[in-house]
């Protein structure tokens, strides 16, 4: 069951409910695009760059832990950079999908808490993530974060054309 | 071996799109995020001749980016020209006939990609016009006050 498209029409509370609202809404395609797909689909690669749907899952994972809890936040994350081996997208053959997408929902939680907990002008902590940067503020990171599942969603359409021609939003 | 993600990325050194520290307030922000993706779009397309930029790189998918072109060039002028400013008309490049005009359409010709690019430039030159004059708009419509 999808999330609603967050249409321009349909009212929301606050912005900070929008931008989660779209967050929600590209969560929940990203999983239907990855549902179904048969193991070596999700494992392998159509594209020239080598990614795979299940590594761009993890990704797109962590990508929301490190800005908004080790950046936004500032608390210690182990291995903030676990979605990467050798400058590369990795999972393990080991790792199941359940248990990714389980990591993502945790994570979801978590990043409506950080973003429902604080002020869109309101700028994170100070630490690594800004790479000697001055923290970015609440909106921009949320912002980042929309663009960002935006484009890898984009991805995933077409390479779940490529696999079995389904299309759509 | 696939290449390391690196290795796909532009030198930062080439990239065309704005790095600099984040502007301050939502509009600008918006803006920001706006323009950059235009860039990506620009930057995508860079330095291809026609026949690459209509070629359906990942069929049979009818996407291309001559397509994404046109798509885009209507989507801005939907949201900017048509809704926010109201003042209707139609889509360049698809109709109620023809949904996927600006995909289907895209061909391999000069001629179509200037007439996209041109629309494209067009339809982000008026939303970025009508971005920028929307506060005056709204305070004259509340009482009168013009100028500055």
């Amino acid at each position: 069951m999808s999330e609603p498209f967050p249409s321009p029409t349909l009212p929301f509370v606050s912005r900070t409910e929008v931008l989660l609202g779209y967050l929600a809404y590209f969560r929940s395609v990203l999983l239907e695009k990855l549902d179904g797909l048969p193991e070596a689909e999700l494992r392998g690669s159509r594209l020239p760059s080598g990614w795979s749907p299940i590594e761009l899952l993890r990704h797109l994972t962590y990508v929301e832990r490190r800005w908004l809890v080790w950046g936004f936040e500032g608390e210690a994350v182990p291995d903030p950079w676990g979605d990467e081996r050798d400058g590369r997208w990795y999972v393990a053959p080991g790792e199941t999908l359940e248990a990714l997408v389980a990591e993502l929902a945790t994570q979801a939680e978590r990043t409506r808490a950080v973003a429902l907990a604080h002020e869109l002008d309101e700028v994170g902590r100070p630490g690594e993530r800004w790479d000697g940067a001055p923290p970015a503020t609440l909106e921009r990171v949320l912002l980042h974060l929309v663009q960002e599942y935006a484009r890898h969603v984009g991805h995933l359409d077409v390479v779940r054309e490529l696999v079995d021609g389904s299309v759509g939003e | 071996m696939p290449p390391r993600r690196a290795d796909v990325f532009v030198d930062p050194a080439d990239d065309p799109r704005n790095d600099g520290p984040s502007p301050a307030g939502e509009r600008a922000t918006l803006l920001d995020y706006l323009t950059f993706q235009r860039q990506t779009l620009e930057l995508k397309c860079a330095g291809l001749d026609a026949a690459a930029l209509a070629r359906r790189s990942v069929e049979p998918s009818t996407m291309s980016l001559l397509g994404l072109v046109r798509h885009l060039a209507d989507v801005e002028r939907t949201w900017f020209r048509q809704r926010l400013a109201g003042e209707g008309g139609v889509r360049r490049f698809s109709s109620p006939d023809e949904p996927d005009g600006d995909f289907d359409g895209a061909l391999p010709e000069q001629l179509l990609v200037d007439e996209a690019w041109a629309a494209w430039r067009e339809e982000v030159a008026f939303a970025d016009a009508w971005v920028a004059s929307a506060p005056d708009l709204v305070r004259e419509r509340i009482d009168g006050r013009v100028g500055q």
